[in-house]
């Protein structure tokens, strides 16, 4: 019995585990990973759904003029990051967006066309540095970069479509009460941010 | 690793995109890039570099997708025009690699442009607008990401 276990383990260990690292010829970072990265983490996922929601309840323009101005400046930034330029730490940027956009959700804030455009634009310049600082790393950048930005662009539409609901009374207080929920964790992203 | 299926699948797009307008400008476009399509394939002695293709290719994707915000009616030469060059750029993307194929291009062009003008028919004009300012900021960080000399993934690796 102790014969069996000790020839197991060196099975194991012989075993060549790495052979997994290629499974090709390197096209692991590609559409699929651009695609997960957003929706993995959820401090994007909130930030981008919540521009699609402060958007629905802004009406237009800015219900399409937002969703157009965050993947335009999220490459700006994504640009930045691939260059390595130096930028405020992205972490706080991030967690701010969650913050704020979900704040302004919340307390129905109905920003000028401006002030909306320039504060989404200038959170967007922060996730876009985050996903560029991951993009030299991708072993297929075309197509980690047109995930990524269509993942975007979908959260934005999703955000939207629940933002609809404003057009009714209960609605409207869901969605304030889920523009709520989102700045708490922004709080809590915020917290971990400065924690690091 | 540099596979053009991507630039050329975007550059249909792009073209579908822009040509959400009449059936003249429909026609037009089709015609166009095929035409320009099948010239890039004859001339092979001319065709530029490949890195010079790849950039020409994203600023191509960036403008036949902006052309999709010009007013329906107007500009319809210049959107024949500019979607057309979509079709050179893809004819000559194709000569790259074997695996780029001609009906990626010309069915996303298709599909774009069908979809773009049934919207545009029942009155939503913004979501094909919207789909093609991705395309463009596609286009843009793509176009960045031909400049950058140090992204591994145009490397080939050690089993290329």
């Amino acid at each position: 019995m102790r014969g069996l276990r000790s020839g197991l383990a060196a099975g194991l260990a012989l075993a060549p585990a790495a052979a997994s690292a290629h499974t090709g010829t390197g096209l692991a970072g590609g559409f699929v990973s651009g695609v997960e990265h957003p929706l993995s983490g959820s401090d994007h996922l909130l930030a981008m759904v919540a521009v699609g929601l402060w958007g629905a309840f802004l009406g237009r323009p800015l219900i399409y003029l937002l969703p157009i101005v965050f993947p335009m400046m999220m490459v700006v930034g994504a640009a930045a990051g691939m260059y390595d330029m130096p930028v405020p730490p992205p972490e706080i940027g991030i967690a701010l967006s969650v913050l704020v956009l979900g704040a302004c959700i919340a307390f129905a804030y109905r920003a000028p066309v401006p002030l909306a455009v320039l504060i989404v634009a200038g959170f967007a310049l922060f996730h876009g540095y985050a996903h560029g600082r991951e993009l030299p790393s991708a072993a297929d950048p075309v197509g980690y970069s047109m995930g990524f930005v269509l993942a975007t662009g979908l959260l934005h539409v999703a955000g939207i479509l629940i933002g609809s609901l404003t057009c009714h009374k209960k609605g409207a207080t869901a969605v304030r009460l889920g523009g709520g929920a989102i700045a708490a964790a922004g709080v809590s992203f915020l917290i971990q941010a400065a924690a690091r | 690793m540099r596979d053009p299926f991507l630039p050329i699948l975007l550059l249909g797009a792009g073209a579908g995109l822009a040509s959400c307008s009449t059936v003249r400008t429909i026609v037009g476009i089709g015609c166009g890039t095929l035409a320009l399509y099948l010239l890039a394939l004859i001339s092979v002695p001319g065709r530029p570099p490949t890195d010079t293709l790849f950039v020409l290719a994203w600023i191509g994707v960036g403008v036949s997708a902006a052309l999709a915000w010009l007013p329906p009616p107007s500009w319809m030469w210049i959107r024949i025009a500019v979607a057309s060059l979509t079709g050179l750029l893809a004819g000559g993307l194709s000569g790259t690699s074997p695996a780029a194929s001609a009906p990626a291009f010309f069915g996303m062009l298709a599909c774009a442009a069908s979809v773009g003008v049934a919207l545009s028919r029942r009155g939503w004009p913004l979501p094909p607008r919207i789909v093609a300012s991705w395309l463009v900021a596609i286009a843009i960080l793509n176009a960045a990401l031909v400049v950058l000399p140090v992204t591994p993934g145009y490397l080939p690796d050690h089993l290329e």
